[in-house]
């Protein structure tokens, strides 16, 4: 009778433990998370800031023990910025891979590749880079799609805050790149400063990478405008201030869309330029000193704004599963739109956007103006919440 | 209004020194070898690059970093020629076209991989003092652009028409062929055309360095221009390179000045220039006529 009875147990466990096997095993097998960006190619400068991002914020929780009790292993594939090939990434990461998420993505052109080709499969999406409305008008209102970077007329409605925020402003002129970025910029711009009662003396468009902005640089010193706006790549950003400061003209502001460029970069003839950014070390945002100052410990050097991108899409998911308690995607999805997330931007949530986004974590709200001082350094001067000291107007 | 003319024109000119000392070294090497150099944008840009280290790292003067940078982009003009050139010399044009342009991506590609897109300024102190006359402002810097982009051109031109090498190169060009059969090498005068390009390629990437951003893609433009001014002045024509460089940067810089949305316009009217001037006379303004 017990030896019947044993067999039976013995059994019983053998079948119950074959059962669980794979459970157990699928509990320790990582989570894998598809990191698509372009690592090389003209777009590789803010996707490697990106990943760096993306990867502290998958080590802090590696490190921590995982999320219950499982690796994040990031699966990194480079784009090169093209459409092509982010098409192709997209099929490995989702039919090869079968990747568990997907962060990554920045180059708005690349991107509608890529989110095309993953639409498919509707992965776990969170977006770190791109800002084209086009995306967010295509993609935007799915429930697996969310953007943590600004779209672009988050960026303009910011300028023109930032504007309206200095007594005496009334007058603007604009020079903007003529490609989508520049236009798009200056017609948002444009938009935003007529509804905020500011008056548009100038809109100039430039070629981008242009060696001569003498020209617009004229024009606008003829004008004399209250503020001179630019919006351009980093390079023209570096060109304008060069050119003015050489020239002796002297804007009673001259401000710039933050497009990578730091402040050594442009000397002397960067002082008392105003870049509107998304984010810096130096904001007051309560606990950002210390995550940067760990940061920057961690990578023995200076974290840039593309790389807080990266980390806060990461650890937006990561928090979000966390709070779920198991890797369920219904419930993630679930956390990630209804929770608050402590992110060096501050307290953040992802909310309905203008354009028909349903999940848009950065808005002018989070914006910051730097204004780079005299002495080499640089200080957040707007918005007076995030303000470490005030702003020197006008300029010159 | 009249300030504002003369200070537009001189800026313009200054410019048009730059396209030129870019254009200088890409009219000799076309004018000789008949290469098409896709890859002479690249090598402006090692040119900038070479002079900013040395001034950032080691504190050399731009002067020097512009010797310097002639010099080594000599050698790699030297290596390249040596390398892969000559042979596709021997081949189909078209291979020669495909040979460049590959060259040109693989270095643009490796200087975006090892360097970064991001541009870098060299915060050097200007290398001659600024003009101011009558409330017209020329940076120091737009001067010595200036000057050393026609010290360039004037140095080509007299390789090209006053030395024994300039006689065996015009004859080599002509047909090269006979010029072999003259007991001239046909490949040496070739290689020393190009290294001379890559030469004069490395002082004008100095010379933007001085004026504009140090980036790898900062030659793909000059180069576009570059390759304009030579179809303007006529293929291998110097001094019609450098009026052909005047006629680009008056026609951008005037109309970006003085019309409104210039900005876009004038790169655009610069072309339509070199369109026209290329529907009347095929060979540009200063090439010499095919004989039907």
């Amino acid at each position: 009778m017990f030896a019947k009875l044993g067999r039976l147990l013995a059994t019983a466990a053998v079948v119950a433990g074959a059962a669980l096997a794979p459970a157990a095993a699928q509990q320790q097998q990582p989570i894998k998370i598809g990191v698509p960006l372009p690592l090389t190619g003209p777009l590789a400068g803010g996707g490697n800031q990106i990943l760096w991002g993306i990867q502290y914020a998958a080590d802090e929780v590696n490190e921590a023990g995982g999320l219950f009790g499982r690796k994040i292993e990031l699966i990194v594939e480079d784009t090169k910025g093209e459409p092509n090939t982010s098409a192709g990434v997209a099929a490995k990461l989702t039919a090869q891979d079968k990747v568990d998420a997907v962060v990554g993505g920045f180059g708005s052109t690349a991107d509608f590749a890529l989110l095309s080709a993953l639409q498919r499969s509707e992965p776990i999406f969170v977006h770190p880079g791109s800002s084209s409305v086009r995306l967010e008008e295509t993609f935007g209102k799915n429930d697996w799609y969310y953007h943590v970077y600004i779209w672009d007329y988050h960026r303009q409605k910011a300028a023109v805050n930032f504007f309206k925020s200095i007594p005496g402003v009334k007058t603007l002129a604009i020079a903007f790149e003529d490609k989508l970025y520049g236009t798009d910029g200056a017609k948002f711009t444009e938009q935003y400063a007529k509804e905020a009662g500011l008056d548009v003396v100038m809109k100039e468009p430039f070629r981008a990478g242009t060696p001569d902005f003498s020209p617009i640089l004229n024009r606008a010193k003829g004008l004399n405008p209250d503020v001179l706006f630019v919006i351009g790549y980093s390079g023209d950003n570096i060109q304008v201030a060069r050119q003015a400061a050489q020239l002796g003209i002297k804007p009673k502001l001259l401000v710039t869309q933050g497009a990578g460029e730091k402040r050594s970069d442009f000397g002397p003839a960067g002082d008392n330029v105003v870049v509107i950014d998304l984010w810096s070390a130096k904001q007051t945002t309560p606990g950002l000193a210390e995550w940067v100052k760990k940061a920057e410990a961690k990578r023995g050097a200076e974290v840039v704004s593309s790389a807080v991108q990266g980390y806060v899409a990461m650890q937006t998911l990561t928090d979000a599963a966390k709070a779920a308690g198991s890797w369920d995607r219904t419930k993630i999805l679930a956390n990630l739109g209804s929770m608050t997330f402590d992110t060096p931007y501050g307290k953040v949530a992802y909310t309905p956007s203008e354009m028909g986004g349903k999940h848009q974590l950065i808005t002018e709200k989070s914006m910051i103006a730097v204004q780079y001082k005299p002495d080499g350094g640089q200080e957040v001067v707007w918005p007076a919440e995030k303000a470490a000291a005030k702003i020197t107007y006008p300029a010159q | 209004m009249t300030t504002a003319v003369i200070q537009a024109v001189l800026l313009a000119l200054s410019m048009a020194a730059l396209y030129a000392a870019v254009a200088a070294g890409l009219t000799l090497t076309v004018g000789v070898t008949r290469i098409i150099n896709f890859a002479h944008g690249e090598f402006v840009m090692l040119g900038a690059f070479l002079t900013y280290w040395l001034y950032t790292r080691f504190g050399l003067s731009p002067w020097f970093g512009m010797a310097a940078s002639g010099v080594a982009l000599a050698i790699l003009s030297a290596a390249v020629y040596r390398g892969f050139l000559a042979r596709v010399l021997k081949q189909d044009e078209h291979n020669q076209l495909l040979a460049t342009l590959g060259l040109s991506i693989l270095i643009l590609n490796l200087a975006i991989i090892a360097w970064s897109p991001d541009p870098r300024v060299m915060q050097a102190p200007p290398l001659l003092p600024t003009l101011n006359l009558g409330g017209v402002t020329v940076p120091g810097n737009n001067i010595a652009v200036a000057l050393v982009g026609l010290i360039l051109f004037v140095a080509m031109y007299a390789i090209r028409n006053y030395t024994r090498y300039g006689t065996q190169m015009r004859f080599a060009s002509d047909d090269p062929t006979l010029a072999a059969h003259a007991g001239i090498n046909v490949d040496r005068v070739f290689e020393l055309s190009f290294v001379i390009g890559g030469a004069a390629a490395g002082v004008s990437g100095g010379l933007v360095a001085l004026v504009l951003y140090v980036q790898p893609t900062i030659g793909v433009d000059l180069v576009i221009r570059a390759f304009a001014i030579i179809a303007l002045g006529g293929l291998g024509n110097i001094p019609g390179a450098l009026i052909g460089s005047a006629i680009l940067a008056l026609t951008e810089g005037l109309t970006s000045t003085f019309v409104p949305q210039g900005g876009s316009w004038g790169f655009g009217i610069a072309f339509v220039i070199l369109l026209l001037v290329l529907v009347v006379r095929p060979s540009g303004l200063f090439g010499k006529q095919a004989h039907p």
